[in-house]
């Protein structure tokens, strides 16, 4: 019980306030690194007073990530007796997973199910006869962790973790065959086996991490921006796809300054839309924040809605300031119901589609009208399909959750210090460690924390004997 | 009958490599020992090959060593060739291993276990031993003779219920042409310790004039031989070469049509054997795509002719012996002077043991060696240490001796065998141990000094010698991690020369010592040290520093490692009360008693929640007392 843990400590996804408890013999320290009392410094000043509220901010570098309530309490006038530091932030789940591994990147370590209670417990804070109980938590918390983690299809992931483990025991089994069986081992070469399987194993805890990012995004909701020039409807799209009136609607250029954002479910999985601000030229001050703002909602977005309406000519050049680039878009047409009645019919005199340059060939085009609610059902459909097709896949997918990505994190640097050593050719010993200690980053998720029995391995692999 | 013709602190069974170690220990802590041996002409034999060390076993020697054992000592005396294994390596895995003159061993031994304080070598086979309460007092032997002793260390080998299968043919023995140790079996059986049959081989030896050297590799000795003990500071003994050659497909179909005759295929054995070593049977069975395996001829003495024919252990009747070994290359005309055989033993489950290698069952009863299911003698030899250490503890009412992972092979082995017991006999290996960098043949002494001296096994001029290199070694580390080398033209020409490419700013010492072209001994010459380092210092300084990252790395797992040690498991905790483990666990804790919770933490189907279960319900025990 040297080292501090972390952990959110509400329940997940509830309340309007989260708290993230540390406890250790770092846990101020640790805290003092990511918080600060001003907006303008970058970590706290002065010594933090024990069982006082501060108010402030906590911050990676200059980012600021959240406006925070922060209470130190010295052992052992604390819940596990040790330094514990709260801290109440806002309760979004990227807010609070974002502050928890700016923890752990700062040395603190993610709890065990029940760890807390636990220490509470061992320095004496708790009562004897709580001892069962204390006992019970920790089952209940493993049991419910492992619950949690087969209704994230977790099997599969442990599978393919399993196998990039086994990958590396056949290796570090080819390894300590040399070091071991010296005379046994004259025609164990690893060297080109060696960087296939670490190449492989690499690149798929990479994915996996990529794949929690995803995961991230997942659960916080798809980000989608709508955007395009002034009054071309974007608000309206908006309520359409909320369902609900939120943005005040006119058919004046520029109602709409700060955008707009509200979540809404679609077949189930959760987006975050946001109605940006017309871009267009102004001098409008005011105008111009906003428009600032409504490119970094479209930077930071998952999905662009770029809305034109009949009549629209972009050229080329207005096209490359305005479009988003690598973004996945569907290029809106609106208002299509001054081309077409209601039966469908070209009305006449009706303004011509919008012509756009050639690089818009392979956008996917949708033409709706967000004022007689045409097109829309099929626009989310075009979203769903957009969005979704690379998460769900067939089912098997898999979720990394924190503590999984944080073992693959450890895992890839051993990995990488592996395969350096490998092509530096360093000696066996020291290879040996990095993939041990790789093979057990990896065992953290699969479950297997018995010491591993490689000698096994070798005799199942090698001709060995005297 | 006068007491003091058979009474003794410490009684030792069996006067082999554990044996020896044992009564040698007991006596040197100041016990009145006793030694009994079957065969006085066989004290320290090698019944097998005639060498020692090898792959972890010989940081298991220098450990021995280093604990003021003798095995490192006997083995110089008696060394006819000299090897490091594994020099393309680096110094963690390297591992010294010699060719012996069996006799002078022996001899060495002998003499050692005769001159020495405290000691009693005497010849007598154990029949029956005394246990009152659940305590030894002392053995039977086969004349009904009695001797009382406060405790009893037991290393038979493999003569405990011993069989020699040659072919069909089986013959109770402790090896070819010895007896068994029956009696003693049945009684350790009637204790009812939980015991298991074992099995083992030796090649055949050959008479050298019968074979032709010339077709097979010759290998000399390493020219400037690192000695095994850290005393030893020469040796007069020549030197001889030993010969490599290989089997081939007519051999393998030899084997391959009479294998229903050999005792391992025809059903005669039910004990268990080794992976690592294979019958030679075994290897065409399992391996059958190889149509060739390595055969190493190596001298047994000087005076001798017999040759040990190392890869060809088997258990084949002798008629089929001849024609396997007279099928390889060389061997055409050999004359087989003693048989190859299997021999089938009993063991005791090491899971009946403490960490101090004392039976859980009877107190003041230690068992080491092969009766704890190990094989080699030199994990028997470290063993029969310990136990003679702890014997002797028991008696002075001394804390137990008791190495962890992070000190010692001897500590891997001896967690490895009474936490997860063993299926086959055990043997050390250096993948066995986490810590392999830190558990080098090279710091032994270093490592184990003050553990040896406290327990009265080492003088204090050997601590001090071993204080003075270790204070020597970190102070030059210092300094190396310290010191800066300027990118002048000395600098960088002695770069150039080694291979090495140049510097162009200052820096420091400990970077260069880094590379893998570079060594300590090159860089002090542009470098110096202020004071002048030791050989001994020098080379802990270079491997400190061309390891560094990765030793930081082992010493930061070994302090969580030492959390969990730190944890005791009071004696007889009652696993059945504790709350929260499920009854599987709890069962095995039972058999097992760890004596930690890092001990616990080892079992087979341990999980962190129960380990955490586990720490919940030690605690609350030790509140309990207290309350």
């Amino acid at each position: 019980m040297n080292d501090t843990i972390a952990a959110i400590a509400t329940p997940y996804g509830s309340g309007g306030i989260g708290v993230i408890r540390i406890s250790g013999p770092d846990a101020m320290d640790i805290a003092a690194q990511i918080f600060s009392r001003t907006r303008t410094e970058t970590a706290t000043s002065g010594h933090l007073e024990s069982h006082r509220v501060y108010h402030g901010y906590v911050r990676d570098k200059t980012e600021i990530i959240d406006e925070v309530l922060l209470i130190p309490m010295h052992g052992p006038r604390s819940y596990t007796a040790e330094d514990v530091v709260e801290i109440q932030a806002h309760s979004g789940t990227i807010v609070l997973k974002q502050i928890l591994e700016l923890l752990l990147s700062k040395g603190a370590r993610l709890s065990e199910p029940g760890e807390f209670t636990k220490r509470a417990f061992l320095h004496q804070r708790i009562d004897l006869t709580q001892a069962e109980a204390v006992a019970d938590i920790i089952n209940a918390r493993s049991a419910s962790a492992l619950k949690f983690a087969a209704a994230q299809n977790l099997g599969a992931l442990k599978q393919q973790i399993q196998d990039l483990r086994n990958q590396l025991i056949h290796l570090l089994a080819m390894v300590e065959v040399c070091i071991d069986f010296p005379d046994d081992a004259t025609e164990v070469d690893y060297t080109a086996r060696g960087t296939d399987i670490l190449d492989t194993v690499i690149s798929q805890c990479k994915e996996f991490i990529q794949q929690h990012a995803d995961a991230c995004f997942l659960k916080e909701g798809i980000r989608i921006a709508i955007c395009g020039k002034p009054n071309v409807g974007k608000s309206s799209l908006m309520n359409r796809l909320l369902t609900k009136e939120k943005s005040i609607v006119t058919a004046m250029p520029g109602t709409t300054r700060d955008p707009i954002q509200d979540a809404v479910n679609m077949n189930g999985v959760p987006f975050v839309i946001t109605d940006t601000a017309g871009i267009h030229d102004t001098d409008d001050l005011v105008e111009i924040i906003g428009i600032e703002r409504a490119k970094d909602h479209i930077r930071d977005a998952d999905l662009v809605l770029f809305m034109v309406e009949p009549g629209t000519v972009l050229s080329a050049m207005e096209f490359t300031k305005m479009f988003p680039r690598e973004k996945k878009t569907i290029l809106v047409i609106n208002k299509m119901d001054l081309v077409y009645d209601k039966n469908g019919n070209e009305k006449p005199g009706r303004p011509a589609i919008p012509k756009l340059p050639a690089a818009c060939t392979d956008i996917p085009k949708m033409e709706i009208s967000a004022l007689h609610d045409r097109g829309i059902k099929e626009l989310r459909e075009k979203i769903i399909y957009l969005c979704v097709r690379d998460l769900t896949m067939d089912g098997s997918s898999v979720v990394p959750n924190l503590r999984h990505k944080n073992a693959l994190t450890q895992a890839l640097s051993f990995l990488t210090s592996a395969k350096e050593g490998i092509i530096t050719g360093q000696p066996e010993e020291t290879l040996a460690i990095d993939l041990k200690n790789s093979i057990d980053s990896l065992g953290t998720i699969t479950g297997e924390t018995a010491s591993l029995d490689i000698l096994d391995t070798i005799f199942n692999n090698f001709c060995i004997g005297k | 009958m006068n007491s003091a013709l058979n009474t003794y602190d410490v009684l030792v069974v069996g006067a082999g490599h554990a044996g020896c170690e044992a009564a040698l220990a007991a006596a040197r802590m100041g016990c009145s020992t006793l030694l009994l041996t079957i065969d006085m002409d066989k004290i320290a034999a090698m019944p097998c090959s005639p060498s020692i060390g090898g792959m972890a076993k010989g940081q298991l020697v220098k450990e021995i060593d280093a604990l003021g054992g003798q095995m490192a000592v006997a083995t110089d005396a008696s060394a006819i060739q000299y090897r490091t294994l594994n020099t393309r390596k680096g110094p963690a895995v390297h591992s010294t291993r010699t060719q012996n003159d069996k006799n002078m061993y022996s001899r060495h031994m002998k003499t050692v276990l005769e001159t020495s304080p405290n000691l009693d070598l005497k010849q007598a086979m154990v029949r029956d031993l005394i246990v009152e309460n659940g305590c030894v007092k002392g053995i039977v032997d086969m004349t009904g003779f009695a001797y009382q002793a406060g405790c009893v260390v037991i290393t038979t080998g493999t003569f405990l219920r011993g069989r020699v299968h040659i072919g069909a043919t089986k013959t109770d023995a402790g090896r070819a042409g010895e007896f068994a140790s029956i009696h003693l079996g049945e009684s350790l059986a009637d204790l009812g310790f939980d015991m298991g049959r074992m099995k083992t081989g030796t090649p055949p030896r050959l008479h050298a004039d019968s074979i032709d050297f010339n077709s097979f590799r010759r290998h000399e000795s390493d020219p400037d031989p690192t000695f095994f003990s850290f005393r030893t500071k020469k040796i007069t003994t020549p030197m001889l070469p030993s010969f490599m050659g290989e089997t081939n497909a007519a051999t393998h179909d030899i084997v391959r049509k009479n294998l229903q005759y050999s005792a391992l295929y025809g059903g005669h054995i039910k004990g268990q054997s080794a992976r690592y070593c294979p019958s030679f049977e075994d290897k065409i069975v399992k391996f059958a795509d190889r149509n060739s395996h390595h055969i190493i001829l190596e001298y047994e003495g000087i005076h001798t002719k017999e040759i040990y024919a190392s890869g060809l252990g088997n258990s084949l009747p002798l008629d089929i012996q001849y024609q396997v070994v007279r099928s390889v290359k060389g061997l055409e005309q050999a004359k087989i002077m003693r048989p190859a055989y299997a021999i089938e033993y009993d063991y005791v489950n090491p899971l009946e043991l403490t960490p101090a290698l004392e039976t859980k069952r009877i107190t003041g009863l230690f068992l080491a060696g092969q009766i704890n299911g190990t094989s080699g003698y030199e994990e028997a030899g470290a063993q029969g240490l310990l136990a003679g250490v702890n014997a002797a503890c028991k008696i002075q009412k001394r804390p137990a001796l008791i190495l962890d992972r992070s000190q010692a092979y001897l500590g891997v082995m001896v967690d490895d065998l009474v936490t997860r017991g063993t299926t086959e006999p055990y043997r050390m290996f250096t993948s066995r141990a986490e810590y392999r960098l830190l558990l080098r043949e090279d710091n032994a002494d270093l490592r184990l000094a003050e553990t040896a001296h406290a327990y009265d096994l080492i003088d204090t001029e050997r601590l001090k010698l071993s204080r003075e290199i270790a204070d020597q070694t970190s102070r030059e580390i210092r300094r190396v991690k310290q010191a800066v080398v300027k990118p002048d033209e000395t600098t960088n020409q002695l770069l150039a020369s080694l291979g090495s490419n140049p510097i162009t700013t200052g820096v420091k010492l400990a970077q260069l010592l880094k590379r893998a072209e570079l060594s300590y001994r090159q860089l002090t010459t542009i470098s110096p040290p202020l004071e002048p380092v030791s050989i001994r210092a020098a080379t802990q300084v270079e491997i400190e520093i061309k390891y560094d990252g990765y030793i930081t790395r082992q010493l930061n797992e070994i302090k969580k490692f030492k959390d969990l040690e730190r944890i005791k498991i009071p004696d007889h905790f009652d696993y059945a009360r504790a709350h929260g483990l499920s009854n599987e666990i709890k069962e095995k804790l039972e058999k097992i008693q760890p004596k930690s919770l890092g001990q616990a933490s080892r079992t087979d189907g341990m999980t962190p929640a129960a380990i955490s279960v586990l720490m919940v319900a030690i605690a609350a025990y030790d509140k309990h007392k207290s309350a």
